[in-house]
């Protein structure tokens, strides 16, 4: 498993979040709104890593 | 305000809104107000009690300041689009008899006080209060940028909006010339810790406790626009919730009124979006940092004899307490 494919598993799961569990379960909507920030921090915290990585080993 | 500017102050209210008084004219003006000054008014208009509040410039005014008119074109934008503001009425500018910009609104009721709002002990009416804050809040971050409110405050690039904000920040601490290494430091720390933005809105720039009206358990008007922009909603969900703007009920995270859950819960079902906490650590920084270099302003404003004030003298004394809390925040043992 790369990082592209975390990222687009990530990207799956926020849709999924939004545009499913939320229409299913509206008085989830907080605790859903929680999860889907989790994702979105996770995935800024690999996208974030990965250009400290690449300027480390100065690869542009 | 002498007695001849009262008195024109009395005829131009009389012909441009229809707005009658007593003789002498009751007017009183109201507590905090450091930047800028207010001036409640009771009289008659249609043929029924009606208060308003005159808005101007205090003698000497800070730097990230907005002007009267910006302010007002925004009240106006903002009334149109349902935003709990007070109803804006009249803008004069500076060749008048105040020989100031100033506007009038209407005054509008309820308490603004933070000393007061933090000690209710009324668990239920906290928690009431703190979900319409929130909504409240999450309505404005809602609004669309057009053509109309970028006129007003034009629009930054989402890259250089932070940026921007620290190398601001930087310019103001160093026209103070005032050593103080821990603003500097935090404004490195800072430089070096961005977050990511996600999106521009548009942020009040000073909503917390005390310049939100309160009548009973709901927000009845936002107040003070001055520093409004363009920015990360996390700008005003961090200065809301940060230590300095509890009033010494620090446990109390959401604006010394209650919990940081009754707050978010509601600002993020009205949003369709959760800020945790903890993400709230540089925003934290920059709400103290802020608050030191205007205080510093502020203080600046009595020592240069521009507008002798005990209350801004006094406000150079907060600055220790803003820079112990910012190596807490660093420290994370806030």
């Amino acid at each position: 498993m790369n990082q592209s494919q975390i990222l687009q598993l990530i990207d799956a799961s926020q849709a999924t979040l939004k545009h499913e569990l939320q229409v299913k379960h509206p008085e989830s909507k907080y605790h859903l709104l929680m999860l889907q920030r989790s994702f979105q921090l996770l995935k800024n915290y690999i996208e974030v890593a990965a250009q400290n990585e690449q300027q480390r080993l100065e690869i542009f | 305000m002498d007695g001849i500017q009262l008195q024109g102050l009395q005829t131009l209210l009389l012909q441009r809104l229809d707005f009658t008084t007593d003789s002498p004219m009751p007017i009183k003006k109201l507590s905090g107000g450091a930047i800028q000054e207010n001036w409640a008014i009771q009289g008659q208009r249609d043929h029924s009690e009606y208060e308003i509040v005159l808005r101007k410039n205090a003698e000497t005014s800070v730097d990230a300041s907005s002007d009267r008119k910006q302010e007002y074109d925004l009240l106006q934008r903002l009334y149109e689009l349902n935003i709990r503001v007070p109803e804006p009425l009249l803008f004069e500018a500076k060749d008048n008899i105040l020989n100031t910009d100033f506007f009038v609104m209407q005054k509008i009721s309820g308490i603004a006080e933070g000393h007061k709002l933090v000690r209710l002990n009324q668990p239920e009416q906290q928690v009431a209060i703190l979900q319409d804050i929130g909504q409240r809040l999450a309505e404005l971050h809602a609004i669309s940028s057009d053509a109309e409110i970028e006129k007003i405050i034009p629009k930054p690039s989402k890259e250089k909006y932070l940026n921007q904000s620290i190398t601001l920040l930087k310019s103001q601490l160093y026209r103070l010339n005032s050593h103080r290494p821990i603003l500097e430091f935090a404004l490195s720390w800072m430089k070096q810790h961005q977050p990511v933005i996600d999106d521009l809105v548009l942020v009040h720039g000073d909503y917390r406790t005390g310049n939100i009206m309160i009548d009973h358990d709901h927000v009845s008007g936002i107040l003070d626009w001055e520093f409004a922009h363009w920015g990360d909603r996390r700008e005003d969900i961090g200065w809301f919730t940060a230590k300095c703007w509890r009033f010494g009920q620090n446990a109390q995270v959401a604006g010394g009124i209650g919990a940081y859950k009754d707050f978010m819960q509601a600002y993020a079902e009205c949003a369709d979006i959760f800020i945790p906490e903890f993400e709230l650590k540089f925003w934290h920084m920059l709400a103290h940092v802020r608050w030191a270099i205007i205080a510093l302003q502020q203080a600046n404003r009595n020592l240069d004899n521009t507008q002798p004030s005990l209350e801004l003298a006094l406000t150079a004394f907060l600055v220790p307490q803003l820079e112990k809390n910012i190596l807490d925040i660093i420290g994370d043992k806030e």
